[in-house]
């Protein structure tokens, strides 16, 4: 039986494999996954410059989260300020392909636009990853959606001219027209490479605490999983014991597309964080 | 004597400069401007010769366009911010070789609908000539153009960590963006209230003039917040907590209204 922290599902090392692989939505199609583990011989730790980031000591790590919950300051609360707690934007469906690493950063993407209250709009990282694998339906992992959210940005979703309509592979819809729409929607900032240190677990933990604290949103990798999700919230779920609050692009899944994980499987094996998005009126 | 005077017209017709026909010279206001539009349909013009344009318009404006032209056909008062994208390619033949290059472009413009005052028409009882008008009220400097509250955060997202748990919190408190969205002006490009959140070093090329105008405002420092009303307005550091910056947005809100 799935536990629930707040209203949404909770995932943990006891939870097992048939709560969060093989599922369905409540129309009935397969929720998809589609992240494949990094590999270091063609995405080697030099494709991204090392993180330097100053981090929030574990010390501080209570006190600031009971400051969220006070002043109602977390992303998730950014998120969820529609009346009624009510989420401002649906998020986003990856099904039926497997592009799970390039929705992670396109909710990273659409969040970093709303902290910073930009006109929404609703992003598409099908073009993304249809661009990036020629067309066809493949895994991959959050670094090279983030690559391609840096260079070149992401599409928006829709039928008019210089969109990308839903769930399409098509690449006819890569034209001048949607390169243009793109790089209005670019990461201008990002820590990347979390996992860079990848001899220092615990520093890589204390920077993806520190960047979700500081409501930096994390594209994350889960190689337990197969799958790629958004790191909203760093979250105490009990005393001494923390978790991320994650959003999932599968339709109708979670409280607004929103779970826990917490212990080791709130750990993802590749991570980085979008700090800033262009600022565009559209 | 007539014959002199025939000698000196005709000297006097050599020596008159030859007057052409008029015509138009184009001008151009440079300077803190914005188009004014009184009726529709106008048009937005951009240079032609390129192989695409793309036009973008926001949502309540309607219009069509043709290559190089947009014809507006309506749109409600207030500014509006036209956006076109260009794209030229070229080919060139180099060693035997068909080289391809692909130029893109852009260009914006702010279109303003609204009336401007016309000429008073003379009436049968024109007004009797009364006390001197008392001078229009000294408008001291707002730090940027605006047509209501507006308000920029500035901040760097690198060193977030590093700020007091005030700024964090100030940046970030629910009780701060409600009173943003509640006192905020409202359009188009800011439905949600004008007021933005901005790493220092993003460039709002792609955002309104408004919006380019106020992170050009000179920032001492980061934390940074400015405080528009097209009247007055505030530039300083972000205050240290959620209610101090509450307060201080406050004290510019228009009275009796946004």
């Amino acid at each position: 039986m799935m536990d629930y922290w707040r209203g949404y599902p909770v995932i943990d090392d006891a939870t097992p494999e048939r709560d969060y692989v093989g599922l369905r939505g409540p129309d009935g199609a397969p929720y998809l996954r589609g992240a494949v583990p990094r590999d270091y011989s063609t995405d080697p730790p030099e494709m991204f410059a090392p993180s330097d980031m100053p981090v929030i000591p574990e010390s501080e790590w209570d006190a600031r989260i009971d400051e969220q919950e006070q002043l109602k300051s977390s992303l998730e609360h950014v998120y969820l300020s529609e009346s009624g707690d009510s989420p401002t934007f649906v998020n986003l469906d990856q099904n039926g392909h497997g592009y799970c690493w390039g929705f992670s950063t396109g909710h990273a993407l659409m969040l970093a636009r709303l902290k910073a209250n930009l006109p929404m709009v609703r992003l598409n990282p099908h073009a993304t990853c249809a661009i990036i694998k020629g067309g066809k339906d493949e895994g991959g992992w959050c670094g090279l959606s983030a690559k391609w959210a840096r260079e070149n940005g992401y599409a928006v979703e829709g039928d008019g001219p210089g969109q990308w309509p839903l769930h399409s592979r098509n690449l006819k819809f890569d034209t001048p027209e949607l390169r243009a729409q793109m790089k209005l929607h670019r990461s201008t900032e990002e820590w990347v490479d979390l996992t860079r240190n990848v001899y220092d677990v615990d520093m890589s933990w204390q920077q993806y605490a520190t960047a979700l604290l500081t409501n930096c949103p994390c594209p994350s990798d889960y190689n337990w999983w197969g799958h790629s999700v958004c790191a909203v919230r760093f979250i105490r779920i009990e005393a001494g014991s923390y978790g991320t609050l994650i959003l999932n692009s599968w339709k109708g899944w979670g409280r607004h597309g929103l779970g826990v994980l917490r212990g080791s499987k709130a750990r993802p094996e590749s991570m980085l964080s979008i700090r800033s998005t262009t600022p565009s009126a559209n | 004597m007539l014959r002199k005077a025939s000698a000196l017209f005709l000297l006097l017709a050599l020596c008159l400069p030859a007057f052409g026909q008029k015509k138009a010279i184009p001008l151009k206001v440079e300077g803190d401007t914005v188009v004014v539009v009184r009726s529709f349909p106008c048009k937005v013009v951009a240079a032609p010769g390129a192989d695409l344009y793309v036009w973008r318009v926001p949502s309540g404006v309607k219009a069509s366009d043709d290559e190089h032209e947009l014809t507006i056909t309506s749109a409600p008062e207030g500014a509006h911010q036209v956006t076109v994208q260009t794209v030229t390619t070229n080919f060139e033949l180099i060693d035997g070789k068909v080289k391809k290059t692909v130029v893109k472009d852009r260009g914006t413009i702010d279109v303003v609908v609204g009336k401007l005052p016309g000429p008073t028409p003379p009436g049968p009882d024109p007004k009797p000539p009364g006390p001197e008008p008392a001078p229009p009220e000294p408008r001291p400097d707002a730090p940027f153009a605006a047509p209501g509250l507006a308000v920029l955060i500035v901040y760097e997202s690198a060193e977030l960590a590093k700020l007091s748990k005030g700024q964090l919190n100030t940046l970030y408190a629910k009780s701060v963006r409600d009173a943003l969205r509640a006192d905020c002006f409202k359009d188009d490009g800011n439905r949600n209230g004008a007021w933005r959140l901005w790493d220092k070093d993003d460039d709002p090329k792609d955002e309104s003039k408004m919006w380019r105008d106020a992170m050009k405002v000179k920032r001492e420092s980061v934390p940074w917040v400015v405080i528009s009303n097209g009247k007055t307005g505030f530039s300083g550091p972000l205050p240290d907590a959620p209610e101090k910056l509450i307060d201080l947005v406050a004290k510019y809100k228009p009275k009796g209204g946004r």
